[in-house]
This record gives structure tokens, sequence and C-alpha cells, in this order.
């Protein structure tokens, strides 16, 4: 189960760019709520500013990038895989 | 009827050489100024690449009185001006110094002032910044310049289209020779922007390379940022004449339009429309063009809607057209690329060798021209088109001519 404090972080900046006046689920894809690549760069800015991570993404090569997510919840997923991998680099120094 | 322009002079500071020969002999040997970043502290940039100018010496050509007023992108623009009037040959009386129109375009103006200014600022607490400053900054001062150098006392003011905006310069001042408000024009642009807040400003955008400039190339992965100026001397053919001037090309006519959709991403329409009126404005038909100077970026966003748009704008002759985007070589000058292209389609049609598309492995999805790829080519150059596609949906190409096909 995704950690609800991330997620809900992550939902408040998707809304943000999401037109769309309604309830944001995780299952909801990139898709359903028409994030184009105009709002992907704006909400991967909005997540490195919200977790302090830096998020690689390349808009010419999007197949290549590390952060890939198709709905709400695999970013959910990729936030937090991001955020342990950063305490255990911590931990381990 | 219009007054034919003629080009007569250029001068040029590139990451390719500083010099119209060395500019030339780089590009159609299809090497790339691409390197890594030396000028600026890169321990904070993600991405540590660009097309840097190299060995620019400002105080072996421009007065040192005058030096302290200008920032990097001003002193490129004077340093290729100098060079282009003393290339044309151009003797200034007072007569002409009132009919000779200065026109500069570049994209943001004085950002390396501005940046270590506001650096001062901000982050060193300093109370006081340098007087010079404003004039440093603002865009204008390139043009100005160039006007005090010269004593020049016609038309002169800055052109702002981002990308575009050495183009739109180089238009503006095809019209303006062409009505009759000027006689001569010194016209081009110039950008310097690589100082660290310009450089994470493009950054952010999430569209430089990191590897480096394949455009049209399947494996491409963004733009590669890159400074310098161009400048060109245009004037009448009729007094390019009289005075025996040598004519690299003649500036046959220009096309330009706005996409009105979106401030990032490209239409195919836009570019489709400033590619024919181009062609219109140059009576040319499409079958007579042989080569494009391609806008070129080695952008997702550019490249196939690029492609389309020459399938559109030129029809059946697209295939058969050699297409090139010298990007690859000397990175994308923003608001100088326009001029730079300019001076590199000028020496194709003059030299009768097209320079290649540099670093191409296979074409990309949506990419069916012939892009010259890696090695350039003979091919007498009748006609040929620069193109020019800012962000903000700004669009500008020249149509240029081999001027004995013409006089």
């Amino acid at each position: 189960m995704p950690n609800p404090e991330i997620a809900a972080r992550v939902i408040r900046i998707m809304k943000a760019h999401v037109f769309e006046q309604r309830p944001i689920q995780l299952e909801d894809t990139v898709d359903d709520l028409k994030i184009d690549s105009l709002a992907l760069a704006e909400i991967l800015f909005d997540l490195e500013e919200e977790f302090d991570l830096k998020i690689d993404f390349n808009a010419n090569r999007p197949e290549d990038a590390d952060f890939q997510f198709s709905t709400v919840g695999e970013a959910v997923a990729r936030i937090e895989a991001m955020l342990m991998a950063r305490q255990h680099a911590g931990a381990a120094s | 009827m219009k007054r034919s322009v003629v080009v007569t002079g250029m001068g040029i500071v590139s990451p390719l050489g500083l010099t119209l020969g060395r500019f030339w002999d780089e590009l159609s040997a299809g090497r790339s100024a691409i390197g890594p970043i030396t000028t600026l502290p890169t321990e904070r940039l993600f991405v540590k690449i660009a097309a840097e100018v190299k060995d620019f010496d400002p105080s072996a050509s421009i007065d040192p009185k005058q030096l302290p007023y200008m920032d990097r992108f001003a002193q490129f623009a004077l340093v290729a001006a100098i060079d282009a009037v003393r290339d044309a040959d151009l003797e200034f009386d007072d007569a002409l110094r009132a009919r000779t129109a200065t026109l500069i375009g570049t994209g943001i103006g004085g950002q390396v002032a501005q940046d270590e200014s506001y650096k001062r600022l901000y982050q060193e607490g300093a109370q006081r910044f340098h007087p010079w400053v404003v004039p440093r900054v603002m865009t204008n001062s390139a043009a100005s310049h160039i006007c005090i150098q010269f004593g020049l006392t016609g038309p002169s003011f800055a052109i702002a289209s981002a990308c575009a905006s050495a183009a739109h310069a180089i238009s503006q001042s095809l019209a303006m020779i062409r009505s009759g408000l000027c006689d001569v024009a010194i016209t081009g642009g110039s950008e310097a922007c690589l100082c660290l807040g310009g450089f994470k400003s493009w950054e952010a955008l999430r569209v430089l390379s990191a590897d480096t400039c394949r455009p049209f190339s399947a494996d491409r992965s963004g733009l590669v940022l890159g400074e310098g100026a161009g400048v060109l001397v245009l004037e009448t053919a009729e007094r390019a004449r009289a005075r025996g001037a040598r004519v690299y090309a003649e500036l046959l006519g220009t096309g330009m339009s706005s996409d009105g959709t979106g401030v990032i991403h490209p239409t195919v329409e836009g570019p489709t429309a400033a590619l024919r009126a181009a062609l219109v404005d140059a009576e040319l038909d499409p079958s007579r063009i042989d080569y494009i100077n391609a806008h070129g970026t080695a952008t997702a966003a550019n490249d196939p809607t690029e492609t389309a748009a020459i399938h559109r704008a030129l029809g059946p002759a697209a295939p058969g057209i050699f297409v090139s985007s010298t990007k690859s070589m000397h990175g994308h000058l923003l608001g100088a690329s326009g001029a730079v292209e300019a001076v590199a389609t000028v020496l194709a049609i003059r030299e009768g060798i097209v320079p290649p598309t540099a670093n191409f492995t296979k074409p990309a999805d949506g990419c069916d021209l012939d892009y010259v790829p890696n090695i350039a080519r003979k091919r007498p150059i009748d006609a040929a088109l620069s193109s020019s596609f800012a962000f903000g949906g700004l669009n500008c190409v020249l149509a240029f001519g081999r001027h004995s096909l013409t006089a």
C-alpha cells in the first residue's frame, strides 16, 4: 500500500495541473487526467521541489527516463522508492 | 518593381571559429564545436556540454573606452560587424551613414551582465551595482555599439523573437531597403546565453542534450546551446554594382508567420506558412530550391514538425532538396542562429557545397528527407532557404539565391 501522506502530496501536485475538477485516484492514468508534455514538465518540477529530489527526464527521450509512470499510483511508488534510496544512502554514509 | 538586395559582406563570431574562412572549413568538414563547458562552473549543472566561442579577445578590435559599456553579446555583435564591414569593403561618408540601417536581433540581450549583477545582489549581498549594468543589459546595445563604431545615423533598433530574432532582423532590413527607407543595412543577430542563470533556465525545459546535437537522427536527445554572432552587410544590387562590390548572393525574399497557438510546441501550419510566404516573396517555384538550412534543433518537438512543413510547403520537390541542420556543429545560437545560419547558407551557395548534418546515425520517425548526413556534398545551389522557428510560435524563413542568375 502506498504511504498515504506521500500519496496525498503527489495527488495535490497533480491536481494543480489537471483541468478536470474531480477527485484524483491512484488508479487514474496520465491519459485519463489529460497530462500532456507541458503539464508533465511542471509536475516533475513540483515533485522535485516538494520532495527535494532530482528527477532525470529529457523530454526528447521520455522512454529513457528513470521516472516512468502511467498511473498516479505508479508516480507515488517511484517517489517512495527515491525517498527510500536517499534514506539508505544517508544511513550508509 | 522590388529593389534587388544583395549580400556584400559577412562577419562571424562562432563556436566553429572567429573568421568566415575557419567557420566554413569546419562546417564543410562536418566538424562539431560541441564539447564540455569551460567558461562556467559546472558543479551545479546537470547538462555539461555547449558550443562555446573560444579564444575571443574583444580588446583586439574594440576600443577599450567602449568595452566597459558592453555585455559579451554586444562584443560578439560589434566584432562580427567590424569584420562584415571590412569584408564588404564599405567606406562610409556622412550621406551613407544616414542611409544605413543597423538592425540586430537578440533573444534576451545582456544576460551575462544581468546574471553577474544579480549574483552580486542576491548571493553576495552587494549594496551597489556597476554604473553600466543598464547599458550592458539592454537588448539594443549591440545595434547601438555598431552605430557608435561607424558613426551611423540611420534607423537602428533591436529585434526580439527568441530563436528567430536574427532572421527577423534580416527580413526587416530587406523590407526597409526595398521600400527605400535605407540603401544599406548592417544586420544579423547575437546571443551570449552561457551564464549560469541562462543555462539553468534552458535545463529546466528538459530539452537539452547531455550527449551531442543530432538533428533528425533517431538517437537525437535534444538541443545544445551555443553562443556567438553573425552580421551581414546588405545593400541594393544597383549600389553594389556601381561601387564594384563583390556580391556573395542575393537575398531574394522572406516569409514570416506566427503559429497563434502555444508558446512551446511548434505547429506544422506556422512553419509551412512561412516557407510558402518566402517562396512567394522570392518568386521561386519549389523546384528551384536546392538547399534548406533547417531550423533542425534535434528536439522531438521540432524535427518531425519541420519535416512535415517542408513536405507541405515544397510538395513534390521536397525529397530532392538537400536539408541540413548546421546546429549539429555550431549549436543553437538562439537569437543569433538565424544570422549564423544565413552566413552558412550564403557560403554554401557561393562554394557550391552543402554543409552536412553532423552526428547523424539513422533517420528518426517522421524524418524522411535528405538530411545530408555527416559528409558535405557538392551541388551547384541556385536558391536556398534558411529557416528559424522560435518559441512563442514566431517563424521566419529567408530565401537566398546565386547572384549571377539574377544580375
